[in-house]
């Protein structure tokens, strides 16, 4: 986390210069995959709930 | 003097490196176009009681596609050009390593995932082909409406926008793509790679899903369920046309930079000659054609809309080598067959609520074989590829033209075929009749008036 380069000028060559970059982006993927596969599941459960009421 | 000779030239670089950058970036808003004329397109052609819910379909099936191209379809594009062993062709530029290497969004390789002050290229190109992903997986949308289920639908849109559209692009728009090297396949629109993989897709989901409650009848005739609003639709299709020039202009490898093809010449993907005065000449003509094909037997604005997008499509495999008249001629054949087409379609029971499976699926697969007539000889590639590599044929575009039907069909098929056991594919029959607005929803599309017959939205 934080700044991952040793100086200014490290930034301009080419590497990565985002939040992370110093090995967080993995986990950050990760969490992106867990967040989407949940988010989908929360929403197939709800959507069910409200065909099961309208039936 | 030598010095400040090399000063004017990393001076022009610079220039045409953020030339480049900001062309590429532009096509990206431009395609967002297309988007904003799905979601008009497709929520006025449904009734007023599904309107809301059609949007949302539409706002899902974006998002989560972006997401997914970014998790692993931009990985399958570069990893699987030469097939499903990812080995790495000629040019260098594919296989499983080459892919680990730059599109893979956690360890060394995220370096090019992310802002990067050295990279002016990933992130544009990235952009671009997601919302080629997004526009494929889009074109399905239509036909499903009134009757899919939301988180069924989107998993069909990712599974369609990365797997199948990925594998699509790496075998049919790559330069180390099989079906390039081996059969000279050439489809600079993607005609073939989006609009009949999409289309094919849609129809294999369609097939599993169903027609919507009161579309045909018991003697196997159909009704015409009217959507609520036109001129939302037909001024949609209006920006779907208007966002393919972003699409169209991004499908051009602009000169100069480390990444292009030549130093001088811009060219196709494939890295043979071609000019952005191409498009001028060729998308309108195109869309003209279209509409008027499609108004001699139609007389009716949805389809010369649709007209206009079959044109588009029809010549989009050769936007770069036709000649403007010959152009108009095979797009006003377009717009003519159609609505026969589609006919054809929905008398053997296939609701297709758009004619979706028509003007990109059928469409799609007639422009590839229509450039095989006329192309057949033309290099398919650039010219220092290897010895022997096909050209532009007949043969070459009617492989091409299987396989994508096929890349399209089939997981369409398979994936409606699991979500319908799983109970995630159709909507109830008893909430299609009320309105799936009113069922789950918590808004009104017009709070203060109008609703569908029989529904209480």
């Amino acid at each position: 986390m934080g700044f991952p380069a040793s100086s200014w000028d490290e930034l301009l060559t080419d590497v990565g210069m985002y939040i992370g970059a110093d090995g967080g982006a993995g986990w950050y993927t990760f969490i992106a995959i867990v967040m989407c596969i949940v988010i989908l599941a929360m929403g197939n459960q709800s959507e069910h709930e409200k065909y099961d009421k309208h039936q | 003097m030598e010095e400040q000779i090399a000063q004017v030239i990393a001076s022009a670089q610079v220039t045409n490196t953020f030339f480049a950058e900001t062309y590429y970036f532009l096509s990206i808003p431009l395609m967002m176009l297309i988007h904003v004329g799905f979601l008009s397109y497709e929520m006025g052609a449904t009734r007023v009681k599904n309107v809301l819910s059609s949007g949302i379909k539409n706002l899902l099936a974006f998002s989560f596609t972006i997401v997914a191209w970014y998790l692993f379809g931009w990985w399958f594009y570069w990893a699987l050009p030469t097939g499903f062993t990812g080995s790495e062709g000629y040019m260098a530029i594919s296989g499983i390593e080459y892919a680990n290497a730059i599109a893979l969004p956690w360890g060394d390789s995220a370096q090019y995932m992310g802002p990067n002050a050295g990279d002016h290229a990933s992130g544009v190109f990235w952009g671009a082909f997601a919302l080629f992903a997004a526009t494929t997986a889009s074109i399905m949308s239509g036909a499903l409406i009134e009757r899919v289920q939301t988180v069924g639908f989107v998993i069909c849109a990712i599974v369609l926008g990365t797997a199948a559209w990925g594998i699509a692009a790496a075998w049919g728009w790559h330069a180390d793509g099989w079906l390039v090297t081996q059969f000279g396949y050439h489809d600079f629109g993607a005609a073939g790679l989006v609009h009949a993989v999409a289309g094919f897709f849609a129809l294999g989901v369609l097939v599993q899903l169903g027609p919507r409650v009161g579309k045909f009848n018991a003697d196997g005739s159909a009704n015409h369920i009217a959507g609520h609003n036109m001129m939302a639709t037909v001024i949609g299709l209006m920006l779907i046309i208007v966002g393919f020039f972003g699409f169209l202009m991004a499908c051009i490898i602009l000169p100069g930079e480390g990444w292009s093809w030549y130093g001088e010449h811009a060219t196709t993907i494939y890295g043979t000659p071609m000019t952005l005065s191409a498009l001028g000449f060729n998308i309108v003509m195109a869309v003209a054609g279209g509409i008027i094909g499609a108004w001699i037997f139609t007389k009716d604005p949805f389809w010369m809309m649709s007209g206009a997008l079959a044109g588009i499509i029809s010549v989009a495999a050769g936007l770069d080598l036709y000649f403007p008249a010959h152009v108009f001629i095979i797009a006003t054949v377009a717009g003519i067959i159609i609505k026969p087409c589609a006919d054809w379609l929905e008398a053997r029971g296939i609701d297709d609520a758009v004619g979706a499976v028509t003007i990109h699926g059928t469409i799609g697969l007639f422009g590839l074989l229509v450039l095989g007539i006329f192309g057949s000889g033309y290099p398919a590639l650039a010219a220092f590829a290897p010895e022997g590599t096909a050209t532009i044929s007949f043969v070459g575009q009617l492989v091409g033209a299987v396989v994508m039907f096929l890349l399209g069909f089939v997981p369409g098929y398979i994936v409606a075929t699991v979500l319908k056991a799983a109970g995630m594919l159709r909507v109830p029959d008893a909430v299609q009749i009320k309105g799936l607005d009113p069922v789950k929803v918590p808004a009104q599309a017009f709070p203060e008036g109008m609703a569908s017959p029989g529904s209480e939205n």
